[in-house]
């Protein structure tokens, strides 16, 4: 219609924008994506600019000068590698197949009517992808990592130009693959190998399978496919033809016949595994003027600039402003009989170190008020432990101290656990919330205040090392990056300790005990991967105690904490009240008035200063 | 004799009394004995005067029943017939139990509201000895004042706040070998009370089937056998009794979570980031958790978990007064009312702003209290960016914010520090009681009644003389002390 509305102030969420859109009848997608093109500000998930499929439609006509900044970015690496992988499952197959024959039927059917539409198309390939690539010279649009330079400036090969050859094509490699899946055996191989192999076996060639996405774009566009979600499982292949025949470097392919857990059920599956996050960020470290990577468990920094491949112009790393010390990390290493405390894989079955760990959680329970969360390093782990405690009558006791909840697969509930936890924090019950590192409780739930007034990290959080895709990735940074095998595995259990233990301090206003139950953590190696504001308060004092020592100690901060920082010194009973943090307490003296700051030659100090540094 | 226009609804002969042997009369308001031959009562209580009866443990030679009395006084009943003691015993328990609950409600709530608040409050029990037992006032006067508070606290004090049930009720029964390959557990009415409370299944269990299918004693000793008990078994047999329980909890705890959670912001299916297609990914086939691969141990470990938070949820909803909402089904009738439930686009919003409010809102950056702050005025503003006089005022502010050297030798002495705990507890009472007075005597105005007139003008100049005297007499008191 060309009219132009702006939107009203107060839309800021989902649900305001639904409302709005069904107050004016328009579609509330189409609006969000209209108006990035008109944002000052653009708060959304990583997925939209890093994933190449989402960023294709949303991200790409961002001005150049946009400044993008990853918040929370420990996790980049994942989520890059996540945009770029493909598993392709006999389901997927299946559905393909299917995908593939409606095509036929449509086409058969479009050629009795519309005979044109096809030809056109044809015409329009034969001069191949000129727009796009106009496009891209001309830097209006952001690069797409699947759509490669080079097949821009070539015509879309004769063998999948018209639509029949086209869809024969992606039926031929669609047998392929069945073939492939149809194996008893783990095979792992590169992209090269299995280019050479295609060719071999069923003379499939590496340059139409490139043009393989943008050909089967084309089509479904041609033919005015309106539910391109019906056509996932065929884009998913033709996606994952392109990546295959495109990177020849950084990717893995891994065909297991079965699970390794169930090994006489067979569900055969493909991975195509992307083991370098660069590729993904490429376009846009290339595209935009200003990156920024953040977050508040980055470290140790320098790893980052090498996993994603880039040259950071600035690294720095802040501590933390408190008005009080209002987080106390410990490292608790032995029991009372001093049994060392590990979740080391040799003795992490070990009945005392399951005994002990039972003792430290009943000892925190009773001293440690409201919310208590527990962190396990994985989910089989936690099960084996919660029921040995049971068989020993610990959790018995600890319920005389405080309700337990614990985290379960099942994400529903999950939160009802979650919920009740905290009803019984608000309550004054207290409640224990047992939980898993890398689970979703880890992630996204943060336990602020009496919430979560102890974090206990059981173990080092390592991933489980026994995956192939994972040791693909390890051997990758190796011989690319050279970043050792531990370095890396240190670096992520790590990250996802400090990510777990981070959950209970969310403001200045709130306090917690970051306990981190296992020796290993003393060692320099991990204590160094901690973050400065995590490190910063770890003292040697607080290494390598028993529990009795870490009960002590957490007693004496809690103490210390519960504590009003107002001495209120004309009333006679002694007064707990809530923590009153108002904005005069807070603020600092200022050595310069706002006109100061903001005058001309000050400016030009600060500046000078900021080159200096 | 007198109980002869009274209903008598037991008599009990041969029942001993201080060594004495005699007949229990159980009568409609009260309980009496009257020695054997004598035509009068030597005990006699009313029903509204007794707090409770104990008896003596089954087992023990004499068979005795107790009456314990809201003074704290107590008689004791032996009932000394060989042949039918422990039934005439239990007949009369039996019918006190009935009758006790009636008159325990009529028995004197005010007296008893009274004491209660002297109890409760220890401010006005020290004021009550003030004035009251220094006769400074009498004891309407000082009550009638309060009356009308009393009746406020009179309606919350009805519904008091219920307690809360220990999460580890089920681990206090310890289970005792009995030295013979048995084991015994000791149930007391609270823990009865307290399983019942948390499972309502295995009530309705207890309701069905006792007494007429089995005893209570077996209905127990069958729960402590069962799977139900026992949560790392896995309940397979038919036979027993709380296997429907078991399901009942299951279902229950289905619904619940059928239900969905209230509070946006701990709701993990929504948080979740599904940006990722299906077959997209480094790690999207999670692993199957169906229960044909898995073995027993697994099974059994996940079924715990899962007790775990049924148990605790329970007990929570429990110590709530909530009604527990899970396994009759009706959960599924609060869903469209709360607003609760997936589909309701129209209820989730305010819930999900009010909360996001919550979180995003922080009370210190509220600017309406912001102090006006002075202008440091600088005269040589050069050398504070040159680094040395901005390091040596910074650490004077580290010295004077909270904790600092500086702020410590500050610290203010305050006068309750001054002043040893004993003196400052006298001047209050004094203070207490004078404001007591003092209020007394402002509720006489308007003087518009002669009662009022005459308390004006008469009593109550003696009691703030007397207060006064009194006053004065502390303080010659301290003051020799101190000389």
């Amino acid at each position: 219609m060309g009219k132009q509305v702006p939107l009203p102030a107060g839309v800021y969420n989902l649900d305001d924008l639904k409302d709005f859109g069904r107050r004016k009848g328009w579609c509330p997608y189409y609006l969000a994506r209209y108006s990035i093109l008109h944002a000052n500000i653009i708060v959304y998930s990583y997925h939209y600019l890093l994933d190449p499929k989402i960023a294709d439609l949303v991200s790409k006509e961002l001005s150049k000068k946009s400044v993008v900044v990853f918040d929370e970015a420990h996790n980049i690496d994942n989520v890059c590698i996540d945009s770029m992988s493909v598993n392709i499952t006999r389901r997927t197959l299946d559905r393909s197949q299917a995908n593939v024959e409606t095509l036929q039927n449509t086409i058969l059917k479009i050629k009795e009517t519309d005979a044109a539409k096809l030809k056109e198309e044809y015409r329009r390939l034969v001069e191949g992808l000129k727009e796009a690539n106009v496009a891209r010279e001309t830097d209006i649009y952001m690069s797409n990592p699947v759509l490669p330079d080079e097949i821009l400036q070539e015509a879309v090969p004769g063998s999948i130009r018209t639509a029949e050859h086209f869809v024969g094509f992606m039926k031929r490699f669609l047998e392929y693959l069945k073939a492939r899946l149809r194996i008893h055996h783990v095979v792992q191989e590169s992209a090269p190998q299995f280019l050479k192999d295609i060719f071999e076996k069923v003379c499939i060639d590496r340059k139409p399978l490139r043009f393989c996405a943008e050909r089967l774009r084309s089509l479904l566009r041609t033919l005015e496919i309106a539910d391109i979600a019906d056509f996932s499982a065929i884009t998913l292949i033709s996606n994952f033809a392109t990546l295959v025949s495109t990177y020849s470097k950084g990717f893995t392919i891994i065909i297991e016949p079965f699970e390794d857990r169930t090994p006489t059920i067979a569900n055969p599956v493909l991975h195509f595994s992307c083991m370098d996050p660069s590729i993904a960020i490429k376009p846009v470290f290339e595209r935009f003027q200003s990156v920024i990577i953040t977050s508040g468990t980055l470290s140790p920094l320098d790893i980052y600039p090498r996993i994603l491949d880039f040259r950071p112009v600035t690294v720095a790393s802040f501590t933390m402003t408190l008005a009080r010390t209002c987080l106390c990390p410990l490292v608790v290493g032995r029991g009372n009989d001093q049994v060392a405390m590990t979740s080391k894989f040799e003795t992490r079955e070990d009945f005392a170190v399951i005994r002990n760990y039972g003792n430290l959680l009943l000892e925190m329970s009773a001293i440690v008020p409201d919310g208590i969360v527990a962190f396990f390093t994985s989910y089989t782990y936690m099960e084996n432990i919660v029921a040995s405690w049971y068989e020993q009558g610990i959790l018995e006791n600890v319920q005389r101290n405080k309700l337990i909840f614990i985290e379960t697969p099942d994400a529903a509930e999950t939160s009802m656990a979650l919920e009740k936890y905290q009803e019984a924090c608000e309550n004054g019950r207290g409640a224990i919330l047992l939980s898993v590192a890398r689970g979703k409780v880890s992630e996204g739930i943060d336990f602020v205040h009496h919430f979560g007034r102890a974090v206990i990290m059981f173990g080092v959080p390592y991933v489980y090392t026994q995956s192939r895709i994972l040791k693909a990735r390890l051997e990758y940074l190796r011989d690319q990056f050279q970043i050792r095998e531990n370095d890396f595995l240190t670096f992520d259990a790590m990250r996802h300790a400090a990510q777990c233990v981070g959950r209970a301090i969310r403001g200045k206003t709130d306090y917690g005990l970051m306990i981190f139950a296992d020796k290993r953590y003393a060692r320099a190696d991990k204590r160094g991967k901690l973050p400065r504001w995590i490190q910063e308060h770890l003292t040697d004092g607080s290494l390598n105690l028993t529990i009795d020592e870490t009960v002590q100690l957490s007693k004496h901060f809690l103490r210390q904490m519960a504590h009003s920082i107002h001495d209120i010194s004309n009333c006679n009973v002694q007064c707990f009240c809530q923590l009153n943090l108002s904005q005069e307490d807070q603020l600092g003296l200022s050595l310069l008035t706002l006109e100061q700051l903001q005058s001309e030659d000050m400016l030009q100090k600060i500046a000078q200063i900021a080159h200096q540094a | 004799m007198a109980a002869l226009s009274e209903e008598v609804l037991l008599v009990v002969k041969r029942v001993r009394q201080r060594k004495q042997d005699g007949t229990l009369y159980l009568m409609a308001e009260r309980i009496a004995w009257g020695p054997e031959g004598k035509d009068r009562f030597t005990v006699s209580h009313l029903y509204a005067d007794i707090r409770c009866q104990k008896i003596s443990p089954d087992g023990k030679a004499k068979i005795q029943l107790q009456l314990v009395l809201h003074t704290g006084e107590s008689t004791n009943l032996h009932f000394s017939n060989e042949s039918t003691a422990l039934k005439d015993r239990d007949a009369a328990k039996d019918l006190l139990q009935q009758l006790l609950p009636k008159f325990k409600k009529r028995a004197n709530k005010e007296l008893e509201e009274k004491n209660r608040m002297l109890q409760e409050d220890p401010v006005l029990f020290q004021l009550y000895k003030d004035l009251v037992v220094c006769q400074v006032i009498s004891a309407e006067e000082f009550w009638a004042n309060r009356l009308s508070i009393n009746n406020v606290d009179h309606s919350l004090s009805n519904n008091k706040q219920e307690v809360g049930i220990s999460a580890a009720f089920l681990a206090d029964i310890r289970p005792q070998t009995d030295g013979c390959n048995g084991l015994r557990y000791n149930l007391t009415s609270d823990i009865i009370e307290s399983i019942f409370r948390t499972y309502p299944a295995v009530k309705q269990k207890y309701g069905e089937n006792v007494p007429h299918n089995m005893t209570e004693k077996e209905f127990w000793t069958r729960f402590f056998q069962s799977h139900y008990f026992h949560r790392d078994r896995i309940n397979t047999g038919l036979q027993d009794i709380f296997s429907e329980c078991a399901k009942q909890d299951e279902k229950g705890l289905k619904s619940m979570v059928f239900q969905g959670v209230k509070n946006p912001m701990v709701d993990l299916l929504s948080l979740e980031d599904k940006s990722l297609d299906e077959g997209y990914g480094s790690n999207s086939t999670a692993p199957s958790t169906s229960n044909t691969n898995k073995t027993v141990k697994e099974n059994s470990n996940s079924a715990i978990i899962k007790r775990f938070n049924h148990h605790s949820t329970m007990v929570l909803a429990a110590g709530s007064g909530k009604k527990a909402d899970a396994p009759n089904g009706q959960a599924c009738e609060t869903s469209s009312t709360d607003g609760n439930s997936r589909d309701s686009d129209f209820f989730q919003p305010p819930i999900k702003k009010v909360k996001i409010q919550d979180v995003i809102e922080y009370e210190d950056l509220h600017r309406e209290n912001g102090k006006k702050t002075v202008a440091l005025n600088l005269k040589k503003s050069d050398s504070v960016l040159s680094g040395s006089a901005l390091c040596t005022a910074s650490c004077a502010i580290a010295a004077l914010s909270p904790g600092g050297v500086l702020m410590q030798a500050l610290a203010q002495q305050a006068i309750n520090q001054m002043v040893p705990n004993d003196v400052q507890g006298e001047l209050k009472h004094l203070y207490t009681a004078a404001g007591e007075l003092l209020r007394h005597f402002w509720s006489c105005f308007p003087v518009n009644t002669l009662f009022l007139e005459e308390k004006l003008t008469g009593h109550l100049e003696d009691m703030f003389q007397m207060a006064y005297n009194k006053f004065h007499a502390w303080q010659t008191r301290r003051m020799m002390r101190k000389t």
